[in-house]
């Protein structure tokens, strides 16, 4: 169960175009002084069946609450996507959704 | 499994049993199927740096087959809507930077196979910049640009 990913997946025939809005403060070191330093995800990885479908690797010069769409196709029949974050203190999360 | 059935080949049919391998293997992060993490290109302050310590010394050639859609000017820098858009074959990844930023490069994306060579993201500007998004594809480091103008800069 995630708290901090939401996805949202429109269908156009085979193609999907995947919205995804992760909750998070993608902090800068100059921004986070006061509370112990740069807080920003480094990784985002978005798999099908064992197979990449995205991978992502962020600096902290990705805004706030990062967004990120992207466009797959998408076999008949439902899919998984399982999506997973993790960031330079250790935090992640994951989620899983059917195409 | 849907991958052996789309490669009735049997040599094929033996690869594709292969490549699950790893993923059984390893359940964790998949570091053994991907690129490692561009920690110096992350730690480069300016952007000829970032750009050597992903690529090193390949040639990188301006390609209007990559487009960047970004405002010309944008009131604030801390959240600044991108696209970027490959019309090339086979573009393994896209490296998004911006050449004024504290740490200029903002993020690399690898597209898996089936995943169109497009990305939409937001990014921090820090101040009035180039942004420049180079694709890696089979012909070579393709390379686009777009002067952006920012008022009020995102702390980065």
């Amino acid at each position: 169960m995630s708290d901090s990913i939401k996805v949202r997946v429109e269908r156009s025939g085979d193609v999907a175009t995947v919205r995804v809005l992760i909750n998070h403060p993608m902090l800068a070191a100059q921004q986070a002084e006061a509370t112990g330093g740069a807080h920003y995800i480094t990784d985002l990885e978005i798999e099908r069946a064992g197979a990449s479908v995205l991978r992502a690797d962020w600096g902290p010069g990705i805004a706030r609450n990062p967004l990120v769409v992207f466009r797959c196709q998408v076999a008949t029949g439902a899919a998984a996507l399982r999506i997973r974050w993790r960031d330079n203190r250790g935090g992640s999360d994951e989620l899983t959704v059917t195409l | 499994m849907a991958i052996v059935a789309k490669n009735p080949e049997p040599r094929r049919r033996v690869l594709a049993a292969l490549a699950w391998l790893p993923t059984l293997v390893c359940s964790g992060w998949s570091r053994l199927t991907r690129a490692a993490r561009p920690d110096a290109a992350f730690a480069a302050t300016n952007l000829d740096a970032a750009i050597k310590a992903i690529y090193g010394d390949q040639r990188l050639q301006a390609d209007p087959r990559v487009t960047i859609t970004i405002a010309n000017f944008v009131d604030n820098g801390s959240i600044v809507p991108i696209e970027v858009a490959v019309a090339a074959p086979k573009v393994r990844a896209v490296a998004i930077l911006a050449a004024d930023n504290p740490v200029p490069l903002l993020s690399r994306y690898e597209f898996g196979a089936g995943t169109e060579a497009f990305i939409a993201t937001r990014i921090k500007l820090a101040r009035s910049t180039r942004v420049v998004a180079i694709a890696e594809t089979e012909i070579g480091l393709l390379l686009a640009e777009h002067q952006v103008g920012v008022g009020k800069g995102g702390c980065q």
